[in-house]
């Protein structure tokens, strides 16, 4: 049985080539298949990037993937396999090598890593013009860098590089796609600079661009954006209606996690429409649905299910809206986030009030405005002092709590 | 929680006094209904709702059930709604409905029957989604058909699972082949209709030498928790905390092969309500560990496993072999049920006297991994250029991956092999326990993987994979 083992190289290209087909024609759209596969394909990825003949289409087969496995929210496994490609640039072609730092700069975005981030992005810019990759390509890194800004709300420089991205992504390998997510980060960036117009302009650009290029993905959170707007301008009927969009999307390509967020969104409208039976049965539809999931952020849960407790309170079933309340109150005491409980606090208060519990109703008041005290330079902060002064005064707490 | 959807007659006085306290805050919702489904998934996550709210979500329940009863029985619904939703006396229904008092008596009677049978057909089906999604959490069908002389040990095991003040961390030991893998899975999918875990997860190593740090990054990403490689490990633990502590989950981690006695501290921070089992080779030298070591199976089993798997492997020599040649069997192999069904694998290709001859070279007990490489080797001979080739590509597939016949073809095409010739191969590796099939080809889904040992026996004597740890 003296043998000496087989060389799995081979094998190992054959796979690639296998994945790189499989994954080509699903067209981006992370489907319940590509859930199935993902750990396969990630395996065959990680044993390619140990051989140096396979390294090149091992990176080739990474980058074809990326759209997928951040749609499909399986990212945080691939940040190591974009790690160990970038130690190993000898071995693959120049004209990769930034969009490899460009999509491990998107990761660490989505890991919240913000200023790795930035010099990621930096990096691969500064590496495709230093190897004169094409200008398209540099307009991609420039609107990845865009909206790195724009969540670190640097809007200046959000604002200069999306501008610079724009005057290339439109001329080169899938530049309606480019045109489409660009438009949207644009949006973004004018949504949060306060210019809520050229924010639409924006956002209606990259809805008809991603409609027509059939990516539900992108289209669905430019749906979700467009949303976001429509409620800023109390034009909740139609923000419903763009939240409804979102959700036909994200269902037609598997993207759970944010099929529940689609699912508040809808609450939301209905709450702002003060239609909170049907606010109620979509909170409660995006609660089941959290539930099912492994895993779905904290501030997702907590913010469903104050809103559920809220618009339970709204219909006047105070002792039931108090266990959603509770629940909540625990969850933003665990994330630390003051304001939200404050506003909590506020719910609850009026909750504990309207069951006659004057004196335990208007001791939490007290407390949710002790709080925001805290923020006295922040515009939220004293909104809610100047809305929740109004019920301490009506239910008379000065004097109870006294 | 009841095992199963409560017995009809069981159910019925619990709807009827549901019924008779509409109204009735002092007084507790029944214990049945409580602890349905219907319910529980209504109540959220709240941990101990007022009983207002219990009562709430009860009458809205049964209101709702009462407008799906109204197009079957509408007089019936009618008659319910009445007197419990709307508080109204019978007398006080009689005109509306132009019944008498005895008729409406006898309607409502059936109405209530009627009502506790839909809502406990309600409930059946949610229990059956419920258990759909857990299973999902193995992510593997089971790749046996039947387990031999598991009863006992299967049943001991479900207990210490749901044994809800002890064995946090519980431990199935045994030498590779054993059936660790197996019992386990069939274990857990017998206390899964108890619907006590909430979530089940599975997590099928890849390298069996790891460490806490590691294994918690492995967890976290099963759970999903997103940009973990911006945590430390402390905070990745303490988020793995906040999720275990908060919902009973049974954490399935399958595939250690040395001792695990440095997981255990980290492991029992997360433990309680949740519960971890896990499959070794070794037994943990201490630690706050149920451990369950899987011996040999008794030469009864062993032979029906032997004929089982004979039979459905058509080896029908073997399946019909005298008790005295599976006895002979046993002494060679000893009850270890991998090595039984590769020993059944040879014998297409060579006479059970031959293998016996080739098994008396080693000593079974002492030397179990020489036993495996030689009959491994052996297996390897008796295949065919194709099926050596298909199963030279199978340790692309790693233990917690999907592959179906498609990929393996995909992965086959150095070679130049078809499909159908892939799938031949695949049914003969089959047959030779090679390889292990799990799902069902009826519902479409039927995907491959390899037993560790057969891995170990590829990547150190046939074929050289690089590993996949970066």
């Amino acid at each position: 049985m003296n043998h000496s083992r087989q060389d799995a190289t081979p094998i190992i290209a054959a796979g690639l080539t296998y994945w790189s087909g499989w994954v080509e024609q699903l067209n981006r759209v992370p489907t319940p298949a590509f859930l199935g596969k993902h750990d396969l394909i990630r395996h065959t990825a990680k044993m390619a990037v140990k051989i140096r003949e396979t390294r090149q289409a091992a990176t080739e087969l990474v980058l074809l993937t990326f759209p997928l496995i951040e749609a499909s929210g399986h990212w945080p496994e691939w940040v190591s396999l974009l790690e160990t490609l970038t130690s190993h640039f000898d071995d693959i072609n120049q004209e990769l090598r930034p969009i490899v730092l460009n999509r491990l700069g998107q990761l660490y975005r989505m890991d919240r890593r913000f200023s790795e981030a930035v010099a990621m992005h930096h990096d691969a810019f500064e590496l495709a013009v230093q190897l004169a990759i094409e200008g398209f390509m540099q307009g991609v890194i420039l609107y990845q860098l865009a909206a790195d800004y724009c969540l670190l709300q640097r809007f200046d420089l959000a604002k200069e590089y999306i501008l610079r991205a724009m005057q290339f992504v439109t001329h080169g390998p899938r530049s309606d796609m480019h045109l489409g997510m660009s438009s949207y980060i644009r949006s973004q960036i004018e949504l949060a600079a306060g210019d809520v117009a050229e924010a639409t302009v924006w956002l209606e650009k990259s809805i008809e661009v991603l409609q027509r290029i059939n990516q539900p993905v992108e289209l669905a959170r430019a749906y979700t954006g467009y949303g976001q707007i429509l409620m800023a301008q109390g034009q909740f009927d139609k923000a419903i209606d763009a939240y409804q969009k979102s959700l036909l999307e994200l269902e037609r390509a598997s993207s759970p996690p944010e099929v529940a967020l689609a699912k508040y969104n809808i609450g939301c409208g209905y709450m702002n429409l003060e239609q909170f039976e049907q606010a109620e049965a979509v909170f409660r539809e995006a609660a089941v649905f959290m539930r099912q999931q492994i895993w779905i952020p904290l501030i997702w849960q907590v913010q469903n299910t104050h809103n559920l407790g809220h618009v339970i309170v709204k219909q006047g079933r105070f002792s039931e809206a108090e266990a959603f309340l509770r629940e909540s109150e625990a969850m933003w005491m665990q994330m630390g986030d003051e304001l939200g409980l404050a506003n909590c606090w506020d719910s609850l208060a009026e909750a504990l009030c309207k069951q006659g519990r004057l004196e335990e109703g208007c001791r939490l008041y007290r407390k949710a405005l002790a709080l925001l005290a805290k923020y006295p330079d922040n515009p939220q902060a004293q909104a809610m002092v100047a809305e929740f002064s109004q019920p301490y005064a009506a239910f008379n707490c000065e004097e109870l709590v006294d | 929680m009841p095992h199963n959807t409560p017995s009809f007659d069981d159910f019925l006085p619990a709807v009827t006094a549901a019924l008779a306290d509409w109204y009735r805050v002092d007084k507790e919702v029944p214990l049945l209904l409580k602890q349905s489904l219907l319910l529980r998934l209504k109540i959220s996550e709240t941990d101990e709702p007022l009983e207002s709210v219990w009562r709430m979500v009860c009458n809205k329940i049964l209101l709702a059930a009462i407008d799906r009863l109204a197009e079957v029985n509408p007089v019936g619904a009618k008659i319910l709604r009445c007197r419990y939703a709307d508080d109204l006396q019978v007398n006080e229904i009689v005109p509306e409905l132009a019944l008498d008092r005895h008729q409406i008596r006898r309607r409502e009677k059936k109405a209530v029957q009627d009502l506790t049978r839909l809502l406990l057909e309600q409930e059946e089906s949610l229990r059956q989604a419920r258990l759909f999604q857990l299973l999902q959490g193995l992510s593997k069908a089971p790749s046996y058909d039947q387990l031999f002389g598991a009863d006992e040990t299967v049943a001991q095991l479900a207990t210490e699972l749901l044994a809800q003040d002890r064995s946090w961390l519980v431990v199935v030991t045994g030498m590779g082949g054993i059936g660790k893998t197996a019992v386990t899975d069939q274990t857990i999918r017998s206390i899964a209709s108890n619907l006590y875990f909430e979530q089940i997860l599975a997590e099928y190593l890849t390298t069996s030498d790891i460490q806490l740090e590691k294994l918690l990054r492995l967890l976290a990403t099963q759970v999903g928790l997103p940009a973990q490689s911006g945590m430390t490990d402390d905070a990745v633990a303490e988020e793995l905390s906040r999720i275990f502590k908060a919902r009973p989950w049974l954490i399935w981690i399958d595939g250690f092969e040395a001792d695990i006695l440095h997981l255990a501290e980290g492991l029992s921070k997360l433990a309680n309500p949740s519960k971890f089992i896990l499959t070794s080779r070794h037994r943990p030298t201490g630690g706050p560990f149920f451990v369950k070591p899987l011996t040999a199976l008794s030469p009864k089993a062993a032979a029906d496993l032997l004929r089982d798997h004979a039979r459905r492997t058509g080896r029908l020599e073997m399946a019909a072999a005298p008790d005295e040649l599976i006895d002979t069997i046993y002494e060679k192999v000893g009850g270890n049920p991998l090595a039984l069904k590769l020993v059944v694998g040879l014998s297409d290709k060579h006479a059970i006297s031959t293998i016996l001859r080739d098994l008396t070279e080693v000593k079974v007990e002492q030397q179990i991994e020489h036993m495996y490489r030689h009959i491994y080797w052996k297996a390897w001979q008796a295949l065919g250029q194709e099926a050596q080739t298909v199963l030279k590509v199978m340790p692309m597939i790693p233990s917690s991956g999907k592959a179906e016949l498609a990929d393996i073809a995909g992965f086959c095409g150095y070679a130049g092999l078809d499909l159908r010739t892939v799938s031949a191969a695949l049914d003969d590796l089959f047959e030779r326990s090679l390889v292990e099939a799990h799902g069902s080809p009826w519902d479409g889904e039927k995907w491959y993987g390899i037993h560790s040992l057969t891995r170990t026996f590829l990547q150190t004597e046939i074929i050289a994979f690089p590993s996949d740890s970066l």
